[in-house]
Formats: C-alpha cells, structure tokens, sequence
C-alpha cells in the first residue's frame, strides 16, 4: 500500500513511471511537466517553500542551509524517516523527512546499477550499520544494494573486522576517510571481481587527503576489478555515479544546474559555479535545492566537482588562519 | 616625528585610493580612505606624541583583507611615537598597503611591507586583528612577547528613533558591512514595519550614494540564504545591493551579510539585556537612546560606527595607551 494519499500518490506514481520509463530510454511526460505538478503540490504543503516563490512562478533551488532550520518539506511532525547531515560542527544538523523510502528505493538502486552493471551481490561496507545509525542517507542506500556486513563502529573503522577473509567479490562501498584509515592498515587486495566505490569530501575538520594519491594507493593495494565513484546528498533522493577519471552522471531524473555564486545567474556550459539540483524523487523534500558545492557541468552531463564554497563567510576584521601562516 | 605623520596623513588626503579599492567600489574606498585620514586630527597626533612612556622599538601589523584602511590609525601611532612599523599585507590582495608605505618613504618615515609571516615574529610587538585563530596562532608563534590581539567581535544598534536609520544604513554601507564595527543586528522599540521602511529606504539610498563593490562567492551564497530565511521567518525588505531581514531577536549571534542587516523588536528592557549578556562578544553598538550603557563597549551614534575616532575602548582595551608605549608592568593584553 502506498505511504502517499491523494494527490501525492498519484504523484509517486507519476515519479516511478518517469523513473522506469527514462531507464529504458522511454518517456511517460516531460522532466518539466512531473516537476511543475510536484513544485505546486509542494508549494501547497509546505510554508517555507510557499514563501520562497517569487512572482515570476519559477522553482526556488532552496538553500541547503534551511533544511537545518527553519527546516524545509511537506512533513511537519512525526516522519518515518529522517535522514541527518553529517555536520557535527553545526549547532543543528539539516533533515531530509520522508513518509517512505520507496522512491528513494527505487532511484538509487536502478541507477547505481545502471552505472555499475557488474555490481557484486555481496556488499562489505565501511559505513555504519543502517540499523545502528538509520538517520544516515548513505548506508540506507547501500543496504538496498543487497546483505551487507558493516565495518565501521562510532565512526571508527573497524580493521578487525576487515581482516577476516572475504570469501568472493564483493562491492565495497567507503568515505574517502574510511578509506584512508583502512589503507594505513596494510590491507589484502579485494578478491577478483570486486568493485570499490568511494564517496564524500576530501578535506575534512582535522586533516585533507588528497584525491588522486588515495585513489593510486587503493588502486595499488585493493587492486579493485571497478572503482567507482558516487556523489550524494542527505536532502536529495538520488545520486550521481562516476568514476576517478571521469566525471559523475546524474539519472535521467536529476537535473544539475550551475550557478554564479556571487549573483545566483546561471553560469555558460562548462564553467564552475554553485550546483542545483533538481529531485523528482525528493515528493516529501523539496524539489529543487542550493548546494554549497562547487563544480562544471560537461556537455555530456556530468557533473565536475571543484570543492565547496566556504559555509562561513570571512567576517569581522576577518583575516584567515591563512594570512598569520 | 609627528610633523612627519602630519605630512604622510597630507600626502594620502592627496592620495586617490581607486586603484587599490580591492573588494570595495571606488566610491567605497574613497568613503573609508577619507573617514580614516580624517580621524587623524592634529590633536589626536599631539597628544600622542607627548604621551608618557618608552616607545616599541618596532612594530609589525597583520592586514585584514576585509578593512582595508585599519592599518592607517596604527600607523599614525606608532609612526608617531617613533616605532618602526612593518605591514604584512593580505595574501589574497594588498589593499591600501603599498600607498601607505610609498608616502612614508616620501617622507623618511620607518614603515614598510613584508608579506613574510616572519615579520610579525621578529617585531617587539605584534597586532593581529582577525579571527580568533588567527590571533592565537600568531600569539602561540610569539611566546611570551608582546602581542595585541583583537580577535572576533561583533556590533549592534539600539535604535529608538525612525530618523536614526540614515545613519545606520551608512554604517552598513560602510566596507560593505564587513569588519567588526559593522553592525549586523538592529534591535528597535518601533514598530517593525515602520522600522524596515525607514531603514530599507535609506539602504536604497546608501546603494545608490555609495555602490556596493564585489561580492566573494561564499558572501553571494550567504546573502541568498539568509534572504530566503527571512522571508520565510518575519519578512524581507530587498534591493539588488541591500537588504533588511526581518526577524524575531535571535539568541545567538547573527550572521555577518554584505550590505545586509537583521532587524528585530525588542523593548527597552529586552534590548538592554540582550546588549549586556553579549558585551565581551561586542565590538560597537550604535545607538540613539542616550542612556544606553554599556561597561567596555564602543557605543556611539548611528552613522560613527564605522567612523571611530582615534581615541576609544576598542574591544574592550584603550588600544591607543597600549600602542604608545611599552607597559610598565609585566605584558598582561
């Protein structure tokens, strides 16, 4: 039975067909279309989006930044689900709030799949264990990829637990600094078959890594048949997938924009800017979202990240711990 | 040395900053170049010189990128008591820092630039003004030696009277609302919506009298986002280049936008309280209300926040008595 009622369920319908029908390069209506009936059923159930719509009726990309308050969607209350950002700095951390998990379900798995067509059924995953953390987007979405054992615990790898023998390939799904921790524990290359994928930032509160030598030494060391790439967001539905050398592909579902940060305009193809995204998979979010990060959009489509705008701008007499270095 | 200063402060008056304006509009930079030389008042430098003490033998300032003309008022100082001075400039821009030190050497006074951090080790004193880690870095880097740090402070308005708004939209357009003293909440008894027209009205002056210069791309992104937050929790009041947030009085404290304010009610009690619980947080409060007090806080009227004078408590500290001299206890600041 659908967690949607009314028109939301038809909605959900409308979604899932898009989603189906765009996999197998048909289409049930037009992106702009399914965007337009979601934005205004979103702008009738959702006051902070209600009064971002300015005049001109287009789709506000709502900032990030107020999914952590005043908080933004269509569920107000108790919600089945609720993903958090990772933020431990902030005072609050953002919320995606979802009646059901079915489209997410639905999207992230069909594309990943799409991207990664060998995908081993068996996933060995340095993430916290879903049922131990359900509030993270990122092991929620890997456990839909099939029976998973999770190696990190309270935010720690657990190198015991990874140093048991895998007995087949495996898909191995890791943060960028999971990834780093287990590499410090001389590792066994990953039996053949496997596919390792790496998500997440790069530069972190304490220290940076820098991409292109952890992605030679887990090349090096795992020796992965696939490494694979994935960019995901607490407040999206849906994910994009690449790989190190290229850039990642959004589903036929999301669309990227790039803007100017400075003035919000959109930015000539291929030039960095500020990335929006638009969900059709985000009914219970919002539709369209501001990120603080930055990247060029390919003339294929995929998507080029260039690091993230600094989320506190320099103020008062604001000279950086950079300029007394 | 101070017929020197007095020749060196003439030179800049004379001194079209334009080229040098950095983040900031032409129109923006000539504003803060001249409000920082005229600060400099023949009787503000004679008494320093004739202040008591032993000079610094030499000092060396980190620039905030974000202000470009603080060096000017440190400058007249310390040049003033004889101190030799060493400016290290912003790496990302060096502002007005290259028309200071070339009208100095015009008139054979000690000061000069070095963009090596090194120069603000090797001084008997450093000043540091910036973040809280940036002075605690260059402070753990300087050991037990003389440093005047002024880390992160913030300024508010007190404001009671409609017709203040003139000054305090002057304020916020002042280096485009950056820097400590630029106010980033207004707390007022009016009522709100006549408050937000007044204040809106003279920021719509303010960015036509004075154009806001460049927006950093982490600054364009704020301003979208804090403008979505205020018209979704109390109210927007917008120009392309201004805006007033309205919003109800906030516990923490708000953040710094260009050319963009907080606005909130409160009575004269609340306001009072909320000022007092945050006065070592506070750097300026701007206020028309002249019972406002406020123990080691800059309070002023609206339109002199960003205009201080040379004389004043500056982050709770008399930062001239401590530039004019070494202390005569052990080093305390």
């Amino acid at each position: 039975m659908s967690p949607w009622t009314g028109e939301a369920a038809a909605l959900a319908d409308r979604i899932a067909a898009f989603v189906e029908a765009s996999l197998a390069g048909r289409a049930t209506e037009t992106f702009d279309a399914l965007a337009g009936a979601i934005h205004r059923w979103q702008v009738a159930h959702d006051p902070v989006l209600a009064a971002l719509v300015e005049e001109d009726g287009r789709i506000p990309a709502v900032p990030v930044g107020l999914f952590r308050d005043p908080g933004v969607g269509t569920l107000r209350g108790e919600a089945p689900v609720v993903f958090r950002t990772s933020g431990t700095t902030e005072a609050r951390r953002g919320e995606h709030r979802l009646r059901s998990t079915a489209l997410y379900d639905l999207g992230a798995v069909a594309w990943a799949r799409r991207c990664v067509p060998h995908l081993p059924a068996r996933v060995e995953a340095l993430l916290e264990d879903p049922a131990l953390k359900p509030d993270s987007s990122l092991s929620h979405m890997v456990a839909g990829f099939g029976p998973a054992r999770w190696h990190v615990r309270d935010g720690q790898v657990d190198v015991a637990s990874l140093a048991r023998p895998w007995s087949g390939p495996a898909f191995v799904p890791c943060t960028a600094f999971a990834l780093a921790e287990w590499l410090e524990h001389d590792p066994r290359p990953l039996p053949t078959g496997s596919v390792l994928m790496v998500t997440g930032g790069y530069k972190g509160r304490i220290r940076s890594i820098a991409a292109e030598d952890l992605v030679r030494e887990a090349r090096d060391r795992l020796r992965p048949s696939a490494f694979v790439t994935e960019y995901g967001m607490t407040e999206l539905s849906s994910q994009l997938w690449g790989t190190p050398a290229t850039g990642f592909l959004p589903p036929p579902w999301l669309r990227v924009s790039a803007v100017r940060p400075e003035t919000g305009d959109a930015v000539a193809p291929g030039e960095i800017g500020q990335l929006r995204f638009t969900d059709l998979c985000n009914l219970d979010g919002t539709l369209s979202i501001e990120t603080m990060d930055l990247g060029a959009i390919a003339a294929d489509g995929s998507v080029h990240l260039h690091g993230r705008l600094s989320g506190a701008p320099a103020r008062g007499c604001s000279l950086t711990i950079e300029e007394a270095r | 040395m101070i017929d020197s200063v007095r020749a060196w402060r003439d030179r800049l008056r004379a001194t079209d900053p334009a080229d040098h304006r950095g983040l900031l509009s032409v129109g923006g930079i000539r504003a803060v170049w001249t409000d920082a030389l005229d600060a400099l008042t023949d009787e503000a430098l004679e008494q320093i010189a004739s202040a008591p003490g032993t000079p610094w033998a030499s000092a060396a300032m980190a620039v905030p990128r974000t202000v470009p003309t603080s060096p000017v008022e440190w400058c007249a100082v310390l040049l003033t008591r004889g101190t030799e001075v060493t400016l290290k400039p912003p790496s990302t821009h060096p502002g007005v820092v290259p028309l200071l030190v070339e009208a100095a050497r015009a008139v054979d006074l000690p000061l000069a630039a070095d963009a090596d951090r090194s120069s603000l080790l090797r001084a008997e004193l450093a000043v540091v003004q910036g973040g809280d880690e940036a002075v605690a870095a260059v402070r753990a880097a300087r050991g037990d030696r003389p440093t005047l740090g002024f880390g992160h402070r913030f300024s508010v308005a007190w404001i009671r009277d409609p017709r203040s708004m003139v000054g305090l939209a002057a304020d916020t357009a002042r280096f485009d609302g950056r820097g400590c003293m630029s106010p980033v909440l207004a707390l007022t008894d009016l009522g709100l919506e006549e408050a937000a027209e007044a204040l809106g009205e003279a920021m719509a002056a303010q960015a036509l009298a004075l154009p806001r210069g460049s927006l950093l791309p982490e600054e364009g992104a704020a301003l979208r986002e804090h403008r979505a937050r205020a018209r979704v929790g109390g109210g927007l009041l917008a120009g392309p280049d201004w805006a007033v947030l309205v919003g109800p009085l906030p516990d923490d404290e708000p953040p710094g936008l260009v050319r963009a304010i907080r606005l909130a009610h409160a009575d004269r009690a609340t306001a009072a309280a909320w000022l007092a619980a945050r006065r070592d947080q506070l750097s300026t409060v701007g206020t028309d209300d002249p019972e406002l007090r406020l123990p080691g806080v800059r309070v002023c009227a609206p339109g002199a926040m960003q205009r201080p004078p040379l004389h004043r408590i500056h982050d709770g500290v008399d930062w001239v008595s401590l530039a004019v001299a070494r202390p005569q206890n052990p080093w305390v600041v």
